[in-house]
């Protein structure tokens, strides 16, 4: 017979003041199976751990019931409790007395008849417990880094300097991400291409590092230590080894389209490079808008290329790799601001939002860094900025704040105010966020230096007239509506999840919020690991943030990665199915019902049986429940040990 | 369907009779019947929810069981009638314990019934169609179309079209061949019954959109509420006054239009009521 120990835990009054937990372990004592029941104040105390490790060794207990808070909490400290006392550490039980019953009633008799019913189920199940062991799993010390923004490269740049190989996968043709559009950075005014490009040429420069650019996650597979992930290459039809990046092919491309990386003010041709400083520089063709591959007609860049890169023929390229560790830097996009019909829904050439903005300041951008009107290329010498468009707003669906806008708005403003001497500039908020080192002092210095007009209001409305925007708005301060006239309005748009978002979530099995946004482990101590082990996550695919928390959340990241592979070997969970092959007949109902695909049909002395893939197996007990023969059992949740708690609850 | 149950209201019945008379017409031209709701009592409008909401409730619920227990949904061609009802048949689907409070009170079950604008009906795919091929000559005036607020606010409980850019009448003048302009004062507030209480308000809103139809070269203002049409059209003459204007734009029913562009002579529904002369326009 089991000889079980039973420890009930006081939680000072959070247990100790609804259940009677004197009564609980005066209970237990008079079970057959109990050889020592005790209870302590603060059970994982380190006094309360010692006592059951001197119980265990002294009554020479072989399994253990804990009665105390979730497992949740400390289910690893009471297993540590074990190995420390020499028992296996699967070798325990816990009765959730918390949150499951003290935490939840009120009235203490039924309370205590609760835990004691609880504890006698876990009792009954411990009885039945047996030794389980972790198996070590192979470890795949390279990491996949998901997305080329500043949160990707930064990564990648950090497990490479640790000494580990890193795969960055990027969507666009190049890395950089948002930083590379962005004209000036708050709150310094740094130059953004000019602090983003010696981190893009490291990363590519890492012999650590491959970047797969123009390329997406085709499909995952496996599990921490041992992702296999396949990897699609699109084409480009341009041969990358030869390639030199000269841009003879972009000048004579008789094809003009709207340019992306230009927010459509700009254009480029259908063979183009996405911007100068792209990395890789390579050209890529827009097979979409290619004269040649949608009509056969034209190939003047082939006939251009002095190096000969031109590949009409090139095809997309499946590579599979095996990774370790995976994290997403996928970032975000902006709110699609032509969901606001009070704000022309699209169709004023002059209402623009702040990535628009972004590149009419930047002096490499589509108006070379003046400030003009798209309409009529004028100098505009009213501006109205808008916040909150697509942030704050229930009636949009994104109750949330993005929290960036404020200073890019602040920023914008300042900036508009020295490309145009002279100008108005108004800014329309709700409130103004501006938690960051040195954040609050810009915001002031846009009011108290610059002389932009803060107006606290939402504005209801924007249409054209006379050739100017018209904005009907309210001023809180002074509780009056107001209209105001502008020949431009910039609508401060927040951050949402990038396209595909949800669909990568499903591809490597990790969860994502109802707006898309990925859900970290906790949300506040945990916030760059995911419910999967070995996927980690980094930047605004989290939440928005600005580029410190940016950067932070990507070292952080790839710190625990490195912490991950400071091992060889990684310990597998030991509570996944078993096969017992005596009993299996091979029907395959488990095989049929694995969400995780962790069972293979194998012969063994030869006789056909189902077996699992303990690595895979996560022990979810699909398998368990279809064998008709009880076969597939779940280790550490068996039928046996399953039926001794019903049983027991039933009496 | 074929039949509708029919709410006219209060201001259909007097200063709104030439909205009343179209609706008829076209409905009829349409091949619909409609059966005006017999004992119908007024909505409230205005004045009573802004005094007391249980009368409010009320008065709209009892127009909808009317309708409710013939079975017919509703044709309400006033947008503050519809406006009304609509909320009504809102609170008379969520609210449980309100409802069985009025069966209790009417002594029917309450089977719901949809609450509707002529404009939606007129506008279903089917009826354009009807309506292209019934059309016999145009009048050549080119208009802006005006919605007003009832129709489309508060967009949750109305849900009707797009409440800040709609083009529901966008649609049904076009295809009865009325030139419609584009402009920015589609939903823009006339005033409404402020014009009881606040005229000075009323007079400047009216003000800027009779402009704006000006400014947008419109020879004649589409409307779907009969207080829209009194603002705007019955208040003209002071408008211009008051504000030294010389506004000469004649305020049409959507479905007076229709009506003219169907054949049908306009004295017939009413059109030589306008206080700005209306018929000049309409001849083709």
């Amino acid at each position: 017979m089991a000889r079980v120990g039973v420890f009930i835990c006081h939680c000072g009054k959070n247990i100790g003041a609804t259940v009677d937990v004197e009564k609980v372990v005066e209970a237990a004592r008079s079970w057959p199976e109990v050889r020592f029941a005790a209870e302590d104040k603060y059970l994982c105390s380190e006094i309360g751990q010692n006592m059951i490790v001197d119980a265990i060794k002294n009554e020479k207990l072989d399994s253990i019931v804990v009665g105390a808070c979730t497992p949740r909490m400390h289910e690893e400290t009471y297993r540590q409790c074990l190995r420390n006392a020499g028992l296996n550490p699967y070798m325990l039980e816990i009765a959730n007395l918390r949150e499951q019953v003290s935490w939840v009633h009120n009235d203490v008799a039924a309370a205590t008849a609760k835990a004691i019913d609880l504890v006698k189920t876990a009792v009954a199940k411990a009885a039945k417990n047996e030794p389980l062991t972790a198996k070590e799993v192979p470890l795949t010390k390279k990491t996949l880094v998901i997305g080329g923004g500043i949160a990707g490269i930064q990564a990648a740049i950090d497990i490479g300097n640790a000494g580990y190989d890193v795969v960055l996968v990027e969507r666009e043709p190049s890395i950089g991400g948002k930083m590379a559009q962005f004209d000036k950075t708050f709150p310094t005014l740094d130059c953004s291409a000019c602090i983003l490009a010696p981190r893009m040429v490291e990363v590519s420069r890492s012999e650590r590092v491959k970047i797969y650019s123009y390329s997406e996650v085709e499909s995952v597979k496996g599990f921490v230590g041992n992702f296999e992930v396949v990897i699609r290459k699109k084409a480009r039809f341009i041969n990358e080894d030869k390639c030199t990046g000269c841009g003879v092919c972009m000048e004579k491309c008789p094809v003009k389209v709207p340019s992306e990386f230009e927010m459509g003010l700009g254009e480029r041709r259908a063979v183009y490079k996405p911007f100068p400083q792209a990395i890789p520089n390579i050209a890529i063709i827009d097979k979409e808008n290619c004269r040649y591959l949608t009509q056969g007609k034209c190939q003047v860049c082939a006939k251009q290329c002095e190096a000969g890169a031109v590949d009409y023929e090139q095809e997309d390229e499946l590579i599979t790799e095996t990774f370790g560790a995976i994290i997403v830097a996928t970032g975000f996009k902006t709110f699609d601001h032509t969901k606001y019909t009070e704000y022309g829904g699209g169709r004023y050439r002059d209402i623009i939002t702040g990535l628009d903005f972004e590149r009419m300041l930047n002096a490499a951008g589509p108006t070379r860094g003046h400030v003009v009107r798209p309409s009529d290329s004028q100098e505009p010498k009213r501006i109205a900025f808008i916040q909150c468009v697509g942030s704050r707003d229930d009636a949009k669906g994104v109750p949330y704040c993005s929290r960036f806008c404020c200073m890019y708005t602040a920023k914008h403003a300042m900036l508009a105010k020295d490309h145009v001497p002279g100008a108005q500039i108004y800014v329309f908020y709700i409130d103004i966020r501006a938690a960051g080192k040195n954040y609050e002092e810009f915001v002031q210095m846009a009011r108290e230096k610059y002389g932009v007009k803060y107006i606290r209001g939402r504005v209801s409305r924007v249409y054209e007239e006379d050739g100017q925007l018209v904005l009907r708005a309210v001023d809180t301060i002074i509780g009056e509506p107001m209209e105001l006239a502008v020949d431009m309005v910039v609508l401060s748009v927040g951050a949402t999840p990038q396209d595909g978002a949800v669909e990568l979530a499903h591809k490597l099995g990790i969860s994502a919020d109802a707006y898309g946004f990925y859900t970290e482990a906790h949300p506040k101590l945990r916030p760059v690991e995911l419910m999967t082990d070995g996927i980690f996550v980094a930047g605004a695919c989290q939440a928005p943030k600005d580029i410190p928390d940016t950067v932070a959340t990507a070292s952080a990241a790839a710190a625990k990665v490195c912490g991950l592979f400071a091992k060889d070997t990684l310990l597998s969970q030991p509570m996944v199915s078993f096969i017992d092959p005596e009993k299996c007949i091979a029907c395959l109902a488990c095989k049929a019902v694995c969400p995780y695909e962790a069972i293979t049909v194998e012969t063994v002395r030869g006789k056909v049986i189902a077996v699992v893939n303990e690595g895979v197996c996560k022990g979810c007990g699909n398998c368990t429940a279809a064998c008709r023969n009880g076969a597939a059992q779940l280790r550490g949740f068996t039928d046996d040990q399953l039926i001794a708690e019903v049983d027991t609850l039933c009496q | 369907m074929t039949e509708f149950a029919y709410y006219p209201g209060c201001s259909l019945r007097s200063s709104a009779v030439e909205y009343d008379l179209s609706v008829k017409a076209v409905f009829g031209a349409l091949g619909y019947k409609l059966h005006e709701l017999d004992g119908w009592i007024c909505c409230g409008a205005s004045p009573a929810h802004q005094v007391d909401a249980k009368l409010s409730s009320n008065l709209a619920a009892f127009n909808i069981m009317l309708a409710a227990k013939d079975g017919l949904d509703i044709v309400v061609p006033c947008a503050a009638c519809f406006n009304r009802l609509k909320t009504g048949l809102e609170k008379l689907t969520k609210d449980d314990i309100w409802r069985r409070q009025v069966e209790k009170d009417m002594g029917f079950e309450f089977k719901p019934v949809k609450v509707l604008s002529p404009l939606e009906v007129i506008a279903k795919d089917e009826n354009i169609e009807k309506l292209q091929s019934a059309i016999k000559k145009t009048p050549a005036l080119s208009v802006v179309p005006y919605y007003g607020c009832l129709l489309v606010r508060p967009p949750k409980v109305m849900q009707f079209d797009d409440p800040e850019d709609p083009v529901l009448m966008n649609q049904v003048l076009e295809a009865a061949g009325i030139a419609v302009l584009p402009w920015e004062y589609k939903t823009e507030c006339c005033g409404g019954s402020l014009s009881f209480g606040n005229l000075d308000s009323t007079m400047r809103l009216t003000r800027r959109i009779l402009n704006a139809a000006k400014k947008a070269g419109a020879q004649g203002i589409a409307v779907a509420c009969p207080l829209c049409h009194q603002n705007m059209d019955a208040r003209q003459p002071q408008v211009n006054k008051q504000f030294r204007e010389s506004f000469n734009i004649p305020i049409y029913y959507f479905t007076e239009l229709i009506g003219a562009a169907m054949g049908i002579d306009p004295k017939d529904f009413g059109a030589d009521k306008h206080i700005i002369d209306a018929l000049k326009a309409l001849k083709v």
